[in-house]
């Protein structure tokens, strides 16, 4: 509308310096707004769009073609639902290794929400109360972001390594000669990872809780201090409502990556100890195994599985409370 | 009377009182336990870094006899050795230097812009399929698209975007979180700048490189920045589509892969000690401007 606007103002103005009342210069000046507006938009967006096509659309639909496609011994591609049932019969199996794939990603996709999520809204909260040495910890929290994973994962095997500080010490407490192996065993590659997503995962939410926290307008909060509210009564019935556009669009777009939440399985453990999930099985069979065809089949069921669990999200968020204009 | 005089007295004295003055015993508690949980967090990733670093500077032997005692002689020719020792196919520390400069600083360069512009015309002009676009963009988002990889790997491969440059074509994705949080701002802009430059005669490039563009510098410098970073410490697609042109995480990445118990382990930490200093002076200078200006709002349509 807004652009309708100053065109209009644009155009009246070229219009009254070319003599105002002539109405076929007036219609032909009108045009050409229309036609740079209309070139400039067409521009503007063509090439996000033309990625868009070709990185999305195409390569979701070439996913969906590949699911259906195996090669014969003579390097030909032909029709067969066989990569489905693959998929089926290893997620039927007990040791199946899609089913242990998508019980991680869901151990990993859980441990996000529903732990690294909410302590992200605390941590954010103390720091928009002011904690003291809060740029100093905040800065601290975003030390695993901006440090490369290879670098922190090293650091991380190291500490937990035999020579490391936690290494030493298990084997003070628990009285061993060497320290156990964290990254290769089931009994602890699987927590070893936990506590890996632990320590490196806040960042990213906290800055985007922290983000919203900071828009939320001082008087509110002082009027509700004035009236005596204590510090949780104003994060769950004030802070909480006034950010919740941002916590749901995160908990929407976590809910979108379900399944292919992807733990840093490739850098520390690479499947050892059972703790392959579905990014790692994929990356697996696609850069290791040069298999195609099983991977789309399993990403295609998936897909169809957890699209409606991000709707019935969606929905769920959206319900609790109604979004604030502030 | 008195009491409620009193009563409004001290709600006043509360109100103008610095705020960790007007905690209650329970939320002092409470901020002391916060506090204590962020020091210890912190400490561990002071600890890291520390170590790190210090074994940076110890001799191979002098590292696995003691990990935790001071280098005897600092040797600060690990560093120079880094750039000798640490290679991948054929590529050096200064190559995969190089290699982790022009892919961040493409991608997010193009990234960025593609953002700015899409945020821009969606938040500011009327267009016929404007509507569909929002909300298909908005669906991609949201579904949940598993396992494409290997349809991107063997389109990556089709179009010949594999170990070159034309990688960078990947970071026209004009949609998505930061497409949002641009087109938020755009909307917060007034448009009246815009209506006085097309009154002097500005065209509407002009009016969004001249005028919009750097009226959006804050929000777009801080998504930019932790995109840089982002782009920087990426391991997974340069793995994937790199594999000649080793970034630095991904060259790090594999030469310890490659050699593990036969490399020099202060000398590799030297390289990723040298690696994490771009992105850290980064950050430092900038981490204002990245906490303030990011923010998303809810997803509609």
């Amino acid at each position: 509308m807004q652009i309708i606007n100053s065109t209009k103002a644009a155009s009246e103005m070229t219009a009254a310096q070319t003599g105002g009342d002539n109405q076929p210069q007036k219609s032909k000046v009108k045009n050409r707004q229309r036609i740079s507006k209309n070139v400039f938009v067409t521009l503007m967006v063509a090439l996000p769009v033309l990625h868009f096509c070709v990185f999305y659309l195409y390569a979701n639909f070439s996913s969906i073609m590949l699911a259906f496609q195996r090669l014969d011994k003579y390097g030909n591609y032909y029709f067969s639902m066989e990569n489905f049932g693959q998929v089926f019969d290893s997620f039927a199996s007990d040791s199946g290794m899609v089913r242990q794939a998508v019980k991680n990603s869901l151990i990993f996709f859980c441990w996000n929400t529903f732990v690294i999520l909410p302590l992200s809204m605390f941590f954010s909260f103390f720091f928009y109360k002011r904690i003291a040495l809060k740029s100093f910890f905040r800065f601290m929290f975003f030390v695993p972001t901006i440090i490369s994973g290879v670098a922190v994962t090293t650091m991380y095997k190291f500490m937990l390594g035999n020579e490391g500080p936690v290494g030493v010490l298990w084997k003070l407490v628990f009285d061993l000669k060497v320290a156990p192996p964290f990254f290769s065993t089931e009994e602890y590659a699987m927590g070893t990872l936990l506590i890996y997503m632990l320590l490196t995962g806040f960042s990213g939410d906290i800055l985007m809780i922290g983000g919203a926290m900071s828009r939320i307008p001082e008087e509110t909060v002082e009027a509700a201090i004035l009236d005596g509210i204590g510090m949780w009564k104003e994060l769950f019935s004030i802070t909480l409502p006034m950010i919740w556009p941002t916590l749901s669009t995160i908990i929407v777009t976590t809910a979108a990556s379900v399944l292919c939440s992807s733990g840093p399985v490739l850098l520390l453990t690479a499947g050892a100890g059972s703790t392959y999930d579905i990014s790692y099985y994929i990356y697996d069979k696609v850069q290791i195994q040069g298999q195609y065809g099983v991977p789309a089949a399993l990403g295609l069921v998936l897909t169809v599985i957890t699209f409606p669990i991000v709707m019935f999200t969606r929905w769920g968020v959206n319900k609790i409370y109604n979004d604030v204009e502030f | 009377m008195e009491n409620f005089k009193n009563s409004i007295l001290n709600k006043c004295k509360r109100h103008v009182a610095p705020k960790d003055k007007r905690r209650g015993i329970t939320e002092k508690a409470t901020f002391a336990i916060a506090f204590l949980i962020f020091t210890i967090y912190a400490f561990i990733m002071i600890y890291m870094i520390l170590w790190v670093a210090m074994s940076s500077f110890k001799t191979n032997r002098e590292f696995y006899r003691d990990p935790f005692a001071l280098p005897a002689v600092w040797q600060f020719k690990n560093y120079i050795s880094a750039f000798e020792e640490l290679r991948f196919n054929g590529v050096n520390f200064i190559g995969m230097t190089f290699n982790s400069i022009w892919y961040s600083l493409g991608l997010t360069v193009i990234h960025i812009l593609a953002c700015s512009a899409t945020g821009y015309v969606f938040a500011k002009y009327e267009f016929g399929a404007k509507k569909t676009m929002m909300s298909i963009a908005i669906l991609a988002m949201v579904i949940p698209i598993i396992g494409s990889l290997p349809a991107q790997y063997k389109l990556m491969h089709d179009l010949n975007l594999v170990d070159s440059p034309l990688v960078l074509v990947t970071a026209l994705a004009g949609f998505g979180m930061h497409f949002i949080i641009m087109k938020s701002y755009f909307q917060s802009l007034s448009w009246s700048y815009a209506e006085a430059a097309f009154i002097d005669g500005a065209t509407h490039f002009g009016v969004f490189f001249k005028i919009m563009l750097p009226m959006a510098k804050g929000p777009a410098l801080a998504l930019g920045i932790r995109a840089f970073i982002g782009y920087w410490n990426d391991y997974y697609s340069p793995l994937l589509y790199l594999d000649e042109m080793p970034t630095l995480s991904t060259g790090l990445y594999l030469y310890r892969l490659e050699l593990n118990y036969a490399s020099n382990e202060p000398v590799y930490f030297a390289g990723v000690v040298m690696s994490m200093i771009p992105v850290f002076v980064l950050f430092t200078i900038f981490s204002e401007q990245i906490m303030n200006n990011v923010v998303a709002g809810g997803l509609k349509g």
